[in-house]
């Protein structure tokens, strides 16, 4: 049987796909976005990063700001109204 | 996760405002729901958001330096009766002029939201009966600088 394995996002896909699912929300997207924060604890090859630089990239992470209105997850949840985004955020 | 893991960045990180001056408490009271589902949808989820920033230590007293609204303004123009008293609970401010010279219950009475109008009014009521001294000396400097105003 042939085995799917996920491809693993580059840290800017990551983040774009971070701040959309802040935006839409919407079924699963509790897990989405866990499995994305989680994924900043290792490299582009799937290796644990140092604990500062996990610390680095996930505090990047969330003050990242859109270009639109300079929002961040946390703003983009709130304003469209996905409870489970901002209690996973805050 | 802001709580647990950046601890020391939390109370930035809540309080954050963007592009536009507001802060993601501001964003909530503002709007709450996505466009396709509407503002009818909101409510639920919106007092459980605004609790739960609250809880993780939202600034009420915050406004935008444009129009000098607060959370509490926008609550009250979007007609939210359990908003707004869950703001005044965590201490919102109830004499916070706008740049219009409006107060939050004035911008609930002018969106004809009365049952927000009474909110105002049971929350002031109970908070002068508790310690009348208090809450006239917290309201003073708001109401003199708007007597100064040329209104």
């Amino acid at each position: 049987m042939e085995e799917t394995k996920k491809k693993k996002l580059t840290k800017e896909e990551a983040i774009a796909v971070f701040m959309d699912i802040a935006n839409d929300g919407g079924d699963g997207a509790l897990e989405e976005i866990t499995e994305i924060y989680v994924s900043f604890e290792t490299d582009a090859s799937g290796r644990p990063k140092q604990e500062a630089e996990v610390k680095e990239s996930k505090k990047y992470l969330l003050q990242y700001k859109n270009q639109r209105a300079g929002s961040t997850a946390l703003h983009l949840a709130a304003n469209n109204g996905h409870v489970e985004v901002v209690e996973f955020l805050v | 996760m802001i709580e647990i893991d950046f601890p020391l960045l939390k109370e930035k990180l809540i309080n954050l405002p963007n592009k536009f001056k507001f802060t993601p408490l501001m964003c909530v009271c503002f709007r709450g729901y996505l466009t396709k589902g509407g503002a009818k949808d909101a409510e639920v989820a919106r007092i459980d958001i605004v609790n739960t920033l609250l809880d993780a230590g939202a600034e009420t007293m915050y406004s935008t330096p444009d129009t000098k609204m607060t959370a509490t303004h926008w609550a009250a123009y979007r007609k939210d009766a359990a908003v707004v008293n869950a703001l005044l609970l965590k201490g919102a401010n109830h004499f916070h002029f706008s740049h219009m010279n409006r107060l939050p219950i004035d911008v609930a009475g002018s969106s004809r939201a009365f049952d927000v109008v009474d909110e105002f009014l049971k929350n002031y009521y109970e908070s002068v009966s508790i310690n009348p001294n208090q809450v006239i000396h917290d309201s003073l400097p708001a109401l003199q600088s708007a007597g100064n105003d040329d209104r």
